[in-house]
């Protein structure tokens, strides 16, 4: 396998086989997150396509530090883009729509926080939030959050129960909502 | 706050929040098998020293309780401990037919041989024959055969003499020997160690950091992805144009700042690093925190003037230097490279009767030119006269509708990156200048 920095070097250089390294290496990881969030192979597979037109496009200028999170992350936000694209009401509960549903417990009124108040200051109140969980919480909340693995991976990876991570999400889904509404209006 | 916001500002998490999770993959879980495995080999090796253990324990305890069934009735001249515990039982046969101590009984005064359980001492007299009942090794403690006194202590039974083996009612008798606790123990623990020690090295420990070789969480660059942003996805734009917000960088000596929303047209060129983004919201909740973005220069414009920022990872956006000074128009020009950056939809003439308007980019340019030896200079334009107006659109600035006016008193006025510059000429050469415009069209 090539190495991510000689990867995107041939990005930087305007060279195709950067695709097909980027497939060869990174393919099924992108293909298990999109098939998380849209549970459809076919859908999948074109957010992957996606991905990676996406990543040339934005190669140069980007000189990702870490390729696999730059290109999960590209995933991420084009599965969910297709994933809200499509009739609601046809969607099966692919691992996205399971955590959706259980971050709607981190939900609360508007009149808690300024309304203008949006994602920057959120994304950074969950990054203050995380920091101060130890690793395992952390590396448990941002697999089923972030890359929407199944509780079932999470537990495989991470070496414990399926209930114990249950348990964990649940927990820190409660912390969450309190600090989310803590920091609202607390200057940081 | 709803779900899908929550959702979405997860996924502009730093990528050393990223990190960790992302290295584990599917060879964890195997590991995890091998740990199994190391705990249940340890597992059996522990079952396997308990069991020789207790065979060398309890098998000889057992061979001996056989014979000590046999001791209830004691053969001729065998001597008999008072107690029969495991420390005082006698371990030789004794050496001559007639005992060399004995505890005579306080009724017959005959030899009793009393074997009591270490954790029950007999009290015949209070319990009376019931015990026997109760008792699984009832069989093994002799009656007494009258009036029972109190039983000679442990301490005062005298030490046993060591016996002889010649004496023919040991002949047969299987030699015990008393257990070395010391040695059992020592084995014992050197059996459990290694596999102790290698389980627990094996074992993912709860709250032990996991480190990975080559992740170095605060060495990563920023990334970003400038692409179209779904509306239903991103917001950034709305946030960045909200007037209660402000978003500011230190670069050198200058303190850029945000103005517009992502950049349409501008081409980020080299990336500077990353750099704090102060962001504050002063008017509604007073927030104020810190983010770290990629900083890159501008295609075409000078890092002096403007720079690029990546806030979240699908856009980018411009930031103007506050305390930028240029020397003179040309420059100005230079530096943020107007004729490519902006076009001119049209030069106006308000003195004229009849304001005429014209829309050659180049030529425009071409007049516009002709200052370019103005300095920068401040000035009221409150007591001038405008007498050109020329109207510019920028998609890479992000603006349009803005104008530049030439005054009759040689000043030129720019309105760019969030302020007011005017550069001052000769009021001659406006004259002339004017004249040329006028001409030129």
């Amino acid at each position: 396998m090539m190495q991510d920095e000689a990867i995107v070097e041939l990005y930087w250089q305007r060279d195709e086989r950067a695709i097909n390294e980027t497939e060869m290496k990174y393919g099924k990881y992108l293909l298990k997150i999109a098939e998380n969030i849209l549970l459809n192979r076919e859908d999948s597979q074109e957010c992957v396509n996606d991905t990676y037109l996406k990543a040339w496009n934005l190669m140069p200028p980007n000189r990702p530090g870490v390729l696999s999170v730059f290109l999960k992350r590209i995933t991420r936000f084009v599965s969910i883009d297709k994933f809200r694209r499509r009739n609601t009401s046809r969607q099966k509960a692919s691992e996205y729509t399971i955590a959706l549903e259980e971050l709607r417990e981190c939900e609360y009124a508007e009149d808690s926080m300024d309304a203008h108040v949006d994602q920057m200051y959120v994304t950074e109140c969950i990054r203050r939030y995380l920091n101060t969980l130890p690793m395992e919480k952390k590396n448990i909340f941002v697999g089923r959050y972030f890359y929407m693995d199944s509780v079932k991976d999470i537990a495989g990876k991470m070496h414990l129960s399926e209930s114990n991570v249950k348990v964990q999400l649940y927990r820190m889904r409660q912390d969450l909502k309190a600090y989310l509404m803590k920091e609202g209006g607390i200057e940081l | 706050m709803k779900a899908e916001m929550i959702m979405d500002a997860i996924g502009y998490l730093d990528e050393e929040l990223l990190l960790d999770y992302d290295h584990l993959d599917g060879t964890e879980k195997k590991k995890k098998y091998f740990v199994y495995i190391g705990w249940a080999a340890a597992a059996a090796c522990l079952c396997l020293v308990i069991t020789l253990a207790a065979f060398q324990l309890f098998g000889r305890n057992g061979g001996e309780g056989g014979t000590l069934a046999k001791k209830e009735t004691p053969a001729p001249g065998r001597t008999e401990a008072p107690y029969s515990t495991e420390s005082s039982r006698p371990t030789e046969p004794a050496a001559s037919g007639k005992p060399q101590t004995e505890i005579p009984s306080p009724v017959t005064g005959s030899p009793a041989p009393l074997i009591v359980p270490e954790s029950r001492p007999q009290n015949p007299q209070t319990e009376g024959p019931g015990i026997q009942d109760r008792n699984p090794d009832s069989e093994r403690i002799p009656q007494p055969t009258g009036t029972i006194g109190t039983q000679a202590p442990a301490t005062e039974a005298p030490e046993p003499t060591p016996p002889q083996t010649d004496h023919p009612s040991y002949a047969t008798a299987q030699p015990t020997q008393k257990p070395d606790w010391e040695s059992m123990w020592t084995t014992f623990v050197a059996m459990i160690r290694p596999e102790m020690g290698g389980g627990l090295d094996g074992y993912p420990m709860a709250g032990r950091p996991t480190e990975y070789p080559g992740s170095r969480p605060g060495d990563v660059t920023n990334e970003s992805v400038p692409t179209e942003t779904p509306d239903e996805l991103v917001s950034e734009e709305y946030f960045m144009q909200n007037s209660n917000w402000s978003f500011t960088l230190n670069y050198g000596s200058g303190l850029y700042v945000v103005r517009n929303g992502p950049l349409a047209d501008a081409e980020p060129d080299q990336p500077l690093g990353m750099m704090p983004l102060h962001i504050r919201e002063t008017e509604v909740k007073h927030l104020n925190f810190t983010r770290m973005v990629q900083v890159y220069t501008v295609k075409n414009i000078a890092k002096e003037a403007a720079l690029a920022i990546q806030i979240d990872p699908w856009n980018y956006y411009l930031v103007y230097n506050l305390s930028y000074q240029p020397k003179d128009m040309a420059s100005f020009m230079q530096d943020l490279c107007l004729r490519k950056t902006v076009q001119m939809l049209g030069i106006e003439f308000p003195d004229a009767e009849n304001p005429r308007y014209f829309s050659d980019n180049d030529k425009n340019w071409d007049v516009l030119y002709a200052y370019d030896g103005a300095v920068l200079e401040s000035f009221d334009e409150a007591y001038s006269h405008c007498s050109v107006r020329i109207e510019l659109t920028s998609s890479v600035y992000g603006f349009s509708g803005m104008t530049v006016s030439l005054y009759s008193d040689g000043y030129v006025k720019w309105q760019m990156l969030g302020k007011i510059f005017f550069f001052r000429t000769d009021p001659a050469l406006a004259e002339q200048l004017k004249a040329l415009y006028e001409n030129a069209y």
